[in-house]
C-alpha cells in the first residue's frame, strides 16, 4: 500500500517537474522587436488615413499615416540596458501592479510575464482583447478603437475579474511606453503640473526622480494629509503630452481620472527612454491607525479591500506635425465642457479681511482688521481707474475667520452687521463694483457646531483629519460628507445671495475624496455631486484651484497657478492652463501683496494673461500677531495703495487688449522674451531680461511688455 | 622593402591615431559635449520653501521670498564628467571673472570651472583621495585630504602641486593629537586655519611652510551639575576618564578682515563663532541652529550658514537673524536641498549652494525685497540709522512683522528725539535696553518741564503739615473739633464695624505676627470672610500684576497669559498649601485649626496685599537705571510676607523654630506628593477616557 502511495506522488512529482518549465516556456519569446514584431499573429485595421497594426499575442502596436509611425512600444537599440523584464513592459499593452495577500508584497510585471494570454476579437475600426494574466488569475477586457487621429483604449470594470484568492489588482499601466524616444531627443513631454510644465528632452536631466503626481491631488479618504504653502501643485488636469519635432501625442484620462496619477521620465532615470503613461489606480496601499484619533501614532500598512470601481478610457490623439503645447492645448480645449463667460475688462480682485482672533487673557478676542465702511471707500478710490473690480470679504463669521467653517453666519457685527453689509452691497452695485463672500463649505473645525453626521469618515473610520500650514500659520480640520455641504450651501449661499453677492470657494473645487462612513461616497461620486452643488446655488461661483470637472461651473479661477512645481525634472513652466481656459475663464492670480518678489511677478501676470489679485486689511498686518491669520504679513491697503494703482494699470495696458480673446500660440522670441499671439491677432511680448529687445523693429524694453498687431 | 615599410607606417600613422581620437570621445553627440548647465530660469513665483525671518517674541514668522533658485551648476554631460559626493566649495571673484573650486570628494579631484559650468578643469586626478576642504590665496590652491590626511598646495596658475604639509612636527602639537585635515582657510598673511578631524584643541595655525604657530578657537565643555560635581570630587585620573571633551570644530571661514569664523556642528550653543584676532570668541548669531555646516560671509560681514536639513540661515554682521529658507523635499524640487555641504557668496548678491547629494551647486538670487533688506542692513550695521530710516520703512511695508526693522527705526527715531515713537518702537522689538533708553529720556523731558509744579507740591505738602502742627500746638482748640470728629468717625466705623476693625488686623499682622495670630486664635480678630475678601484680592493682584506693571519688569503680556489659568493655579496652589499644611500639623502635634490656618496665611501675606498694586504702578516710572529700587522692594515685599507666614505657622500651631522649619518642609513634600498623585490620575484617566471613546467611536460609526 506505502509502496503503491509513494509511486503515486512519484509520478505526480515527475508530471509537475516536467509541466513547470513547459508553462514558463510558453510566455511569449519575442524575436526581431528592434524592427516591429513577428508576422505571425498580426491584424492590421485602416480608418481613414491610419493603420493599425496589432501584435495579437501582446497587443503591442503601431498606427502609421503616411510617413509617420506611432509605435506603442519600439525598442530602439539592444544596448539600451533593458532586461527581460523591462522589454516585455515596453512591448507590451499592460503592465500591471498586483498585491499578493498570503504575503503581503505588491509586484508588477508586464503582460507576458505574467502568464497572459489575450484572445483577441477584430472589429471594424479596432479590436476587443480578453486578457487572462494566468499567473495572477486577473482577467479583463481592453478595447482599442481607432477614429480619425485617436486611439481609445477602454477598459470596463465589469470586464475586470479577480479570480484568484489572494492575488488582488493594484494598478495597470495601459501602453507605458507609447510614442516614448530614446537617450537625448528633440522633443518635450508636457505635464500638467500647475499652470502646466514641459521636460526637454534634448537636455540631460540631472534629476534622479520622475514626476510623478496624482490627477486631481490625493484622495485624503485614503491617505494622510498634511497641506502647506510649500506643497506641490495639483495636477488639475486629467492628460499629459509627447511631442516631437514630426509629430506628437496627447493622452487623456477620459474616464476614471479621478483614479489616475501622470508619471513622465527623462532618459537616464530608471531607463534611457523618454516615457510618459497614466497608472490606473484600482486599490491603494494605507496606514491604518489602531486608535480612532491615531495619536498615540501605533499604526500598521493595509491595503484597499474593495477595488476602485470605474471604466477606464485612455485616450491618445495623434498629431501628425511638429507639436508644441499651443497644439495640445487647442485640441484638449475642444474635448472640455467649459462655461462661457464674458470677459469685457481687466479685473483685480482683492479679498479683505475682516476679523479674525486670538487669544486674551480671558478667552479669545476678536481683532477687527476691516470695517464695510472702509471697503466702500477703497472700493470708491479704486473704481476711478478699474471697470471691473472684485471686492471678497472673508474672514466676516463672528468671532472672525478662525474656528468657524463650515458656518458662515451669523455675521461678526464688529466688522459689520447685517444693515452694514446690505447698505456697502448696495453702494458697491451702484460703483458697478461686484461683491462676492469668501467660503469653504469642506472644512469643518473642531470648534465649529456641526453634526458629526455630517463629518465624511476615511478608510480607517475616523475623521478625516487635515492639517493645514498655509503660511505660517497652522490649522487642524475635518472634512464634510457631500450632503453636509449640501445642506451648509444651502442655506448658507441663499444667505450670501440676499446681500446681492456672489460666492468664492475654498477647497470644494480642489480637493476631492471620499468617504467610508457616515455618508459612503467614492471619488467619482463626490466629482459629480460637488459639480451638482455649485451648479444648484445658480449663482456665479469663483473657485480657487479647481480641477478640470469644475470648469463647466467655473466663473472666474481664483489663485491660478504662475509656473509648475519646479520639479528638477522639468525645465520650463509653460501656461497651458492659461491657455485651455483664456477666454472664457477670467483667472486671478494668487494674493500679490504676499508673492511680490519683484518686477517678473507684474510680468508673469501679463505673460500668462492672469488678472491681479490682492488680500488687504484697513489695519496693518502686525496687528495679525498671535492670530491664525499672522501668515498675512503685509496687508494694509494703505501701504499697498500705490502698487495695487501701479501693478492693475501695467497689467490692464496690456491685456485689455486681449481681454476675451483666446492665447493661439506662444514661443519663445529670444531667451527670456516671450511672444503670445492671441485670437483677436494681437501680439503680447514680454521681455523679461534686463536688456532692451527688438521684436519686428520694436523695442520692448527690458522688463517690461508690449503689444503688436503683427510680427 | 624599407621605403615600402615607411610608406606603410606614413598610412597606418594618421589612421591609428583618428581610431585613438575617436576612441576617446566621450559617448554623447558632438554637439551636447559641452557642458550643461541647467537653463531652469523660470521667471515664476513659485519656489518650493517659505522664506522666514526673525519676528515677535522670538518667534519665526513668513515673509516674502528672498531668494530664488536661478540655475544649477552640475556638469552633468561635460567632458570631465558630473560630481560625485562634492564636499566643499569656493567662489573666487577677481578681474570681472568668477571661478568656482569645487573639491569632487567622490571622484577625488578639484573641479575648477565658472558660474556657466564652462572651461571646466580637473586639479590633483591622481593625486588626491579624498579632497574635502579647500582654501585660496593669491597663489595657491589648497586642498584638504582627508583620505591622505595631507594639505595639498596647488600652483593658481598651471594647477601643478606645489607642496604637500604633513603633520607640523612642532612638539606642542601634541604626538597623539589626530592630524586628518578636512577643512581649511588662509589668510592674507599666510597663516593657515586648518580644522583637524577629531582635533578638540581647536583650529591649528600654520604657517605657509606647515609650521605650527598654535591652536585657535577651541570650544568649551558644556558646564552641568554633573560636570562641575566631577570636577570638584574627582582625581586626575577619573576626570580624564569620566570628563567630556569640548567639541572639536567642524568647519571654518574667513571674511574680508582677515576674521576667522568656525562651525561646530551639533553644539548646543555658539555654532558659529566670530573670533578674533587672538582667537577668542567675540559674537555668535543670536539663534542657534544645531546642524550647521557650513558658512560664508559676504562683503557686509553677513553671516550665510547652511544646516543638514537642507536650510539656508542669514544673520546680519551682529547675529541678528535676517532669513532662513530651503528645507529638504524629498519631492526633488528645483530649490530645495537635500544635503547641503558649502555655500558662497557672490559680490552682486547672489549665493551658491553646493549640494552633496543632488551633485551640484545651487545659485539663488536675491529678490527686491531681499536686496532692500541688505541695503537697509549696511546701513543700520554702520550705526547710520537716519540714512537708512527710509529703507527700513520700506521694508516694513513689505513686512509689518520684521523685528529688525523696528529695532532699526527705533534706533534712528532715538537719533532724532522722537523718544514717543522709538519707545514703541523698541517695544515693537522687544529691545527692553532700547526702550529703557527712550523712556528715560522721555520722563527727563517730562520732569524738566514739570519739576517746578512738583516740587512746589512738594512744598505745599511740607508747608501745610508744618503749619498745621505748629497750630495744634499753639492753639490745640482751634482744631479739636476736626480731632474728634476723626477719632470718632475712628471708633463708630473702624473698631466697631467688623470689616474695618478686621481689615485693620492686618497691620498687627505686619508688625507683631506672633500676637496678631494670638488675637485671631483667642479674641476672633480676624473672621474667615475677611480672610475670604483677602483671598480674592491676592488673585486680582495677580491679574493686574500683568496688566500694570511696566513693560520693563513685566514678562508677561495680556496675550501670552491665560488669566483663568492664572486664577485657577493661584487659587489651587495657595488652598492647597493651606490645606496641606494642616494636615502635617495635625499629625505633628500643631494646634491650629483649618480656619486659623487660612485666616493666618492669608493675613500673613498683607505685605504683598498692600505692596504689590503700588509696586506694579510704579514700575511704570522706572527704567533699568533704577531697576535696584524695583528689586529692593520686591526682595522687602517678599521676604517681609515670608517672614510673617513663618511667624504665624509658628504661633498658630505654636512650634518651636525648629519644629516650624520641619513643618515647613513637610508641607512643601506633601504639596509635591499631591501634585504628583493628580499628575499620575490625570493620566490614568486621560487612558481610560481615550480606551472608551475609541471603542465608543467603533460602536457607533
Amino acid at each position: 500500500m506505502a509502496k503503491r502511495v509513494v509511486k503515486i506522488l512519484g509520478v505526480i512529482l515527475a508530471i509537475a517537474l516536467l509541466t513547470v518549465p513547459t508553462v514558463f516556456a510558453a510566455t511569449p519569446v519575442f524575436t526581431d522587436v528592434i524592427q516591429g514584431r513577428s508576422d505571425e499573429g498580426m491584424f492590421s485595421v485602416t480608418v481613414g488615413d491610419y493603420v493599425m497594426n496589432v501584435d495579437k499575442s501582446n497587443l503591442n502596436m503601431s498606427v502609421t499615416k503616411g510617413d509617420k509611425t506611432w509605435y506603442s512600444g519600439k525598442r530602439f537599440s539592444e544596448e539600451d540596458g533593458l532586461n527581460n523584464s523591462w522589454v516585455a513592459k515596453l512591448t507590451d499593452a499592460i503592465t500591471v501592479g498586483y498585491r499578493d495577500l498570503s504575503t503581503n508584497i505588491s509586484s508588477e510585471g508586464a503582460l507576458s510575464r505574467l502568464g497572459g494570454t489575450v484572445k483577441f476579437t477584430e472589429k471594424a475600426d479596432g479590436f476587443d482583447a480578453k486578457v487572462t494574466l494566468g499567473r495572477i488569475g486577473i482577467v479583463l477586457t481592453m478595447q482599442v478603437r481607432l477614429s480619425n487621429g485617436k486611439i481609445t483604449v477602454t477598459v470596463p470594470n465589469d470586464s475586470i475579474k479577480e479570480n484568484s484568492e489572494t492575488v488582488r489588482l493594484q494598478y495597470l499601466n495601459i501602453y507605458p511606453f507609447f510614442d516614448s524616444s530614446y537617450s537625448l531627443t528633440d522633443g518635450k513631454i508636457f505635464v500638467p503640473d500647475g499652470s502646466g510644465a514641459v521636460i526637454d528632452l534634448s537636455k540631460k536631466t540631472s534629476a534622479k526622480q520622475a514626476y510623478s503626481a496624482r490627477v486631481y491631488g490625493d484622495d485624503y479618504g485614503i491617505s494622510f494629509s498634511r497641506l502647506s504653502s510649500t506643497s506641490p501643485q495639483t495636477a488639475t488636469l486629467p492628460m499629459f503630452a509627447l511631442m516631437y519635432n514630426d509629430h506628437g501625442t496627447m493622452v487623456t484620462a477620459d474616464s476614471g481620472a479621478e483614479y489616475s496619477s501622470i508619471n513622465a521620465y527623462a532618459s537616464s532615470i530608471t531607463t534611457q527612454y523618454n516615457m510618459a503613461y497614466f497608472t490606473w489606480i484600482y486599490r491603494e496601499i494605507y496606514v491604518k491607525y489602531y486608535e480612532s484619533s491615531g495619536s498615540d501614532g501605533r499604526s500598521y500598512v493595509d491595503f484597499q479591500a474593495d477595488r476602485n470601481n470605474f471604466d477606464l478610457v485612455q485616450t491618445m490623439t495623434l498629431f501628425d506635425d511638429e507639436t508644441d503645447i499651443a497644439d495640445i492645448a487647442k485640441a484638449y480645449r475642444s474635448t472640455l465642457e467649459m462655461k462661457s463667460n464674458d470677459i469685457n475688462d481687466v479685473g483685480l480682485k482683492i479679498k479683505f479681511l475682516m476679523a479674525d482672533n486670538k487669544q486674551g487673557m480671558f478667552g479669545r478676542e476678536v481683532v477687527v482688521m476691516t470695517t464695510t465702511d472702509y471697503i466702500q471707500s477703497v472700493a470708491r478710490e479704486i473704481s476711478e481707474y478699474c471697470n471691473n473690480l472684485n471686492v471678497s470679504v472673508w474672514g466676516y463669521t463672528r468671532g472672525g475667520l478662525d474656528g468657524s467653517y463650515p458656518n458662515h453666519f451669523p455675521l461678526e457685527n464688529k466688522a459689520g452687521n447685517k444693515r452694514a453689509y446690505s447698505n456697502m452691497s448696495n453702494v458697491l452695485s451702484e460703483m458697478g463694483v461686484k461683491l462676492s463672500f469668501t467660503t469653504d463649505f469642506m472644512r469643518a473645525y473642531e470648534d465649529a457646531s456641526v453634526r458629526e453626521s455630517n463629518l465624511a469618515l476615511n478608510i480607517s473610520t475616523q475623521f478625516i483629519n487635515v492639517t493645514d500650514k498655509m503660511s505660517g500659520s497652522l490649522s487642524k480640520y475635518n472634512l464634510l460628507t457631500l450632503d453636509g455641504i449640501a445642506s451648509q450651501v444651502k442655506g448658507d449661499v441663499a444667505t450670501i445671495k440676499n446681500y446681492n453677492a456672489t460666492v468664492d470657494y475654498q477647497s470644494l473645487g480642489s480637493m476631492l475624496y471620499s468617504s467610508y462612513k457616515n455618508q459612503v461616497f467614492s471619488r467619482t461620486d463626490a466629482m459629480q455631486k460637488l459639480v451638482e452643488i455649485v451648479k444648484s446655488t445658480e449663482t456665479e461661483a469663483n473657485l480657487y484651484n479647481p480641477n478640470a470637472y469644475m470648469f463647466s461651473v467655473l466663473s472666474s479661477y481664483l489663485d491660478a497657478p504662475l509656473s509648475s512645481s519646479g520639479y528638477m525634472v522639468e525645465t520650463e513652466s509653460v501656461p497651458m492652463l492659461q491657455m485651455i481656459l483664456s477666454g472664457k475663464v477670467p483667472m486671478y492670480s494668487p494674493a500679490i501683496n504676499l508673492n511680490y518678489t519683484g518686477r517678473k511677478t507684474v510680468l508673469r501676470l501679463i505673460d500668462y494673461n492672469v488678472y491681479p489679485s490682492f488680500t488687504l486689511t484697513e489695519q496693518d498686518a502686525i496687528d495679525l500677531y498671535g492670530t491664525n491669520s499672522s501668515g498675512l504679513f503685509t496687508s494694509s491697503y494703505s501701504i499697498w495703495k500705490n502698487s495695487v494703482r501701479e501693478i492693475y494699470n501695467e497689467v490692464n495696458g496690456v491685456l485689455s487688449k486681449v481681454a476675451g480673446a483666446t492665447m493661439q500660440d506662444r514661443f519663445v522670441y529670444a531667451n527670456g522674451v516671450y511672444v503670445t499671439q492671441y485670437s483677436n491677432g494681437v501680439y503680447v511680448i514680454v521681455n523679461y531680461t534686463d536688456a532692451d529687445v527688438s521684436v519686428s523693429g520694436n523695442t520692448v524694453p527690458a522688463q517690461s511688455a508690449i503689444t503688436l498687431t503683427n510680427i | 622593402m624599407k621605403r615600402n615599410f615607411k610608406t606603410l607606417l606614413l598610412i597606418i600613422a594618421p589612421i591609428l591615431v583618428l581610431l585613438f581620437t575617436l576612441s576617446a570621445v566621450p559617448y554623447f553627440p558632438q554637439s551636447l559635449a559641452i557642458a550643461e548647465t541647467s537653463s531652469n530660469i523660470d521667471y515664476s513665483a513659485t519656489v518650493p520653501y517659505e522664506t522666514m525671518t526673525a519676528g515677535p517674541e522670538g518667534s519665526l514668522v513668513t515673509t516674502q521670498t528672498a531668494f530664488m533658485p536661478e540655475s544649477s551648476l552640475s556638469l552633468t554631460g561635460s567632458v570631465i564628467g558630473g560630481l560625485s559626493s562634492p564636499e566643499d566649495m569656493l567662489v573666487e571673484e577677481k578681474d570681472g571673472k568668477t571661478t568656482v573650486y569645487i573639491a569632487d570628494t567622490g571622484n577625488g579631484r578639484v573641479v575648477v570651472t565658472d558660474l556657466n559650468g564652462a572651461n571646466a578643469v580637473e586639479v590633483g586626478k591622481d593625486i588626491l583621495k579624498q579632497p574635502t576642504g579647500l582654501a585660496l590665496n593669491d597663489d595657491y590652491l589648497f586642498v584638504c585630504d582627508k583620505g591622505n590626511k595631507l594639505i595639498y598646495l596647488f600652483d593658481k596658475t598651471d594647477y601643478s602641486l606645489v607642496k604637500e604639509l604633513d603633520k607640523p612636527t612642532n612638539p606642542l602639537v601634541g604626538a597623539n593629537t589626530p592630524y586628518t585635515p578636512t577643512k581649511m582657510t588662509v589668510d592674507s598673511r599666510g597663516n593657515l586655519f586648518v580644522v583637524s578631524e577629531g582635533c578638540v584643541s581647536g583650529l591649528m595655525q600654520m604657517n605657509i611652510d606647515g609650521e605650527f604657530i598654535g591652536y585657535v578657537g577651541a570650544n568649551e565643555t558644556n558646564k552641568t551639575l554633573v560636570s562641575i560635581l566631577q570636577n570638584l570630587f574627582f582625581s586626575e585620573a577619573q576626570k580624564n576618564t569620566f570628563l567630556a571633551t569640548p567639541r572639536s570644530p567642524t568647519n571654518v571661514a574667513i571674511d574680508g578682515r582677515g576674521l576667522v569664523y568656525t562651525v561646530t556642528n551639533n553644539a548646543v550653543s555658539n555654532t558659529i563663532k566670530k573670533l578674533n584676532t587672538l582667537g577668542n570668541s567675540i559674537m555668535s548669531p543670536n539663534v542657534n541652529y544645531l546642524a550647521t555646516t557650513a558658512v560664508c560671509i559676504d562683503n557686509s560681514e553677513n553671516i550665510y550658514s547652511i544646516q543638514t536639513d537642507g536650510y539656508v540661515t542669514i544673520f546680519d554682521s551682529e547675529g541678528n537673524l535676517l532669513f532662513r529658507f530651503g528645507g529638504s523635499d524629498s519631492l526633488e524640487r528645483f530649490g530645495s536641498l537635500s544635503s547641503p555641504v558649502a555655500v558662497s557668496a557672490l559680490s552682486d548678491g547672489r549665493i551658491l549652494v553646493l549640494d552633496s547629494k543632488y551633485a551640484m551647486a545651487i545659485i539663488y538670487s536675491r529678490t527686491e525685497f531681499a536686496s532692500l533688506v541688505f541695503s537697509a542692513v549696511d546701513y543700520y550695521k554702520d550705526g547710520r540709522y537716519i540714512d537708512g530710516e527710509e529703507l527700513w520703512q520700506e521694508v516694513l511695508r513689505h513686512n509689518s512683522s520684521f523685528i529688525l526693522s523696528y529695532k532699526a527705526l527705533a534706533r534712528a527715531n532715538m537719533k532724532k528725539n522722537n523718544y514717543g515713537l522709538a519707545l514703541q518702537q523698541f517695544k515693537y522689538a522687544e529691545d527692553r535696553e532700547g526702550y529703557s533708553d527712550a523712556f528715560w529720556e522721555i520722563r527727563n523731558e517730562w520732569l524738566e518741564n514739570n519739576l517746578l509744579w512738583v516740587f512746589c507740591v512738594i512744598i505745599a505738602i511740607i508747608v501745610i503739615v508744618v503749619v498745621l502742627k505748629f497750630i495744634d500746638k499753639k492753639k490745640p482748640a482751634l482744631l479739636a473739633p476736626v480731632k474728634t470728629g476723626l477719632s470718632k468717625v475712628n471708633d463708630v466705623h473702624v473698631k466697631h464695624v467688623y470689616p474695618f476693625r478686621e481689615i485693620k488686623h492686618m497691620g498687627r499682622f505686619c508688625k507683631a505676627t506672633q500676637d496678631a495670630v494670638y488675637e485671631v486664635k483667642y479674641h476672633n480678630a480676624a473672621s474667615i470672610w475677611t480672610a475670604g475678601v483677602l483671598f480674592l484680592w491676592f488673585i486680582i493682584l495677580q491679574i493686574l500684576s500683568v496688566v500694570i506693571t511696566g513693560y520693563l519688569f513685566n514678562s508677561s503680556t495680556v496675550y501670552n497669559t491665560n488669566g483663568w489659568n492664572v486664577v485657577l493655579t493661584t487659587t489651587g496652589v495657595l488652598l492647597l498649601l493651606i490645606l496641606c499644611n494642616y494636615f502635617v500639623s495635625t499629625v505633628t502635634d500643631g494646634e491650629g485649626k483649618l480656619k486659623y490656618c487660612f485666616i493666618s496665611f492669608i493675613y500673613a501675606l498683607t505685605p504683598y496685599l498692600i505692596m504689590a498694586l503700588p509696586l506694579a504702578i510704579l514700575s511704570n516710572a522706572l527704567t533699568f537705571n533704577e531697576s535696584f529700587v524695583y528689586t529692593f522692594l520686591q526682595i522687602v515685599m517678599y521676604g517681609w510676607s515670608a517672614i510673617c507666614v513663618f511667624r504665624a505657622i509658628m504661633e498658630l500651631h505654636d512650634y518651636s523654630i525648629g519644629k516650624t522649619i520641619k513643618n515647613i518642609i513637610l508641607t512643601v513634600f506633601a504639596f509635591a506628593m499631591v501634585l504628583l498623585f493628580f499628575v499620575v490620575l490625570r493620566m490614568l484617566f486621560a487612558q481610560i477616557f481615550g480606551y472608551f471613546g475609541a471603542i465608543f467611536a467603533e460602536v457607533i460609526r
